[in-house]
C-alpha cells in the first residue's frame, strides 16, 4: 500500500528538520485550526499576560513534531499513537524572520511485530520546547 | 480576554491571567517548567476547593456532530507546513489505499476540544479555567480521520491528582463517527495552578 521502508534499527536518525515560523505562519494556523488566543497574534496582549511577546501554538509545534515521523514514514497513516509535554513556549518575534525550530528524531526501539518507538526532539534557540515528545508507529 | 471556546494555548493564557488577578506578585519571564506541569510550574498563594476525585470514571454527553471536509483538511496541512499529498490529493489518497484524504495526525485536536467543552462546562467538577495550562497531549489513532467523516467526541474523566499544589485533570476524548466507528483516542492533561489543597507555596 504504501513505499517500503529500508530496515530500521535501534539508534537509527530521521532527517533532521528546521522549520521557520512567522507571525504570518500563526495568523494561518490560529485561522486553520480555530485557536485565536490573541498569545498568537498581539505582542501587547501577551505582555500583559506576563509572556515576553507573542507565542506560537503548542499544538503547531506538535504537528511539527509530528511531520518529522510521517516525512521518514510516508504515510501519516502509519502513526499509531504519538505525545508530547508542552514545557516551554515558543518566542515569536515580530522581526520578518521568527523563530526556527530544530526537529530531530531517533528510532528508540524496534518490535518484532512490525512497530517502532521514535522519541523526538523539538528545540527553539538551542531549548527544549516539548518533553518526552515520541511516536509509536507502524513500519 | 480570551474566550472558553478555544483550548490549547488559551489554557496558559488564562493561567497568567489567573495570576494577574490574584493580586499576586508581578509577572517576570516564566521560569521553565517542571515534568509534566506544563509551561508554568508556580503557584499563587490562593486555596480553592480542589477537583474533586469522585468524578473520576465520569463520562460525558457527545459533542455535536463535526462533519469533515476536504478544503478544512488543505488548509489545517498548509498551517503545519505539510505538503504531503495524502491531505490534499483524492487520488493519491485512493492509491495509498484510503476511500479519500485523509486529515494530519494533530487534526484530531479539534475533536479533543469540542469534547473537553463539557468537562470544562460542567459547575458540579468546578473546574476554574481560569487557572489551567495545557500540559500533555497524546493520541492514539485506530484510523486516520478523512474527508466526509462526521465524528463526535464523548470525553471521559480518566484522572485527578493533586501535586505540589496543582490539580492534574485528565481527560480523554473517545473520537469516532457518528455511528460509532472507533477513529481516535485524544488524552490530554490539564493542569489547574493551585487549586490543590497542599504543597502549596509561592
Amino acid at each position: 500500500m504504501t513505499t517500503t521502508l529500508s530496515p530500521v534499527a535501534k539508534g537509527d536518525r530521521l532527517p533532521e528538520s528546521s522549520v521557520s515560523i512567522t507571525r504570518t505562519d500563526l495568523v494561518r494556523y490560529a485561522g486553520a485550526s480555530g485557536d485565536f488566543n490573541p498569545i498568537h497574534h498581539s505582542d501587547s496582549f501577551a505582555r500583559e499576560v506576563g509572556l515576553p511577546e507573542v507565542i506560537a501554538h503548542g499544538m503547531l509545534t506538535m504537528a511539527l513534531a509530528t511531520k518529522l515521523v510521517t516525512d521518514w514514514l510516508g504515510d501519516p497513516g502509519r502513526i499509531i499513537e504519538h505525545g508530547v509535554r508542552f514545557t516551554r513556549p515558543v518566542e515569536v518575534p515580530d522581526d520578518g524572520q521568527g523563530a526556527t525550530v530544530e526537529l530531530s528524531g531517533k528510532v528508540a526501539d524496534v518490535g518484532e511485530d512490525g512497530t517502532a518507538k521514535i522519541n523526538i526532539t523539538a528545540k527553539c534557540a538551542d531549548q527544549g520546547v516539548l518533553g518526552g515528545a515520541y511516536a509509536l508507529v507502524r513500519l | 480576554m480570551p474566550g472558553s471556546t478555544t483550548f490549547s494555548e488559551i489554557l496558559l493564557t488564562a493561567s497568567v491571567i489567573g495570576r494577574l488577578d490574584q493580586g499576586s506578585r508581578g509577572l517576570g519571564k516564566p521560569a521553565p517548567a517542571p515534568a509534566g506541569a506544563g509551561f508554568f510550574s508556580c503557584c499563587g498563594n490562593l486555596r480553592v476547593v480542589p477537583l474533586d476525585e469522585g468524578f473520576i470514571g465520569r463520562e460525558y454527553p457527545p459533542s455535536d456532530p463535526y462533519e469533515v471536509g476536504r478544503e478544512k483538511i488543505r488548509e489545517f496541512a498548509e498551517a503545519i507546513k505539510d505538503d504531503s499529498p495524502l491531505y490534499r490529493d483524492t487520488e493519491a489518497a485512493k492509491a495509498a489505499g484510503y476511500p479519500d484524504v485523509i486529515a494530519p495526525p494533530t487534526f484530531a485536536m479539534r475533536l479533543s476540544v469540542l469534547a473537553q467543552e463539557a468537562v470544562v462546562e460542567d459547575e458540579q467538577l468546578g473546574l476554574d479555567y481560569s487557572r489551567v495550562v495545557h500540559g500533555h497531549q497524546a493520541f492514539r489513532h485506530h484510523r486516520p480521520i478523512r474527508a466526509g467523516d462526521v465524528l463526535v467526541a464523548v470525553a471521559h474523566v480518566d484522572d485527578i491528582k493533586a501535586r505540589a499544589g496543582n490539580d492534574f485533570l485528565t481527560v480523554r476524548a473517545e473520537i469516532g463517527t457518528a455511528e460509532g466507528e472507533p477513529v481516535c483516542t485524544a488524552t490530554s492533561t490539564l493542569v489547574a495552578r493551585g487549586t490543590a489543597e497542599e504543597g502549596d507555596q509561592a
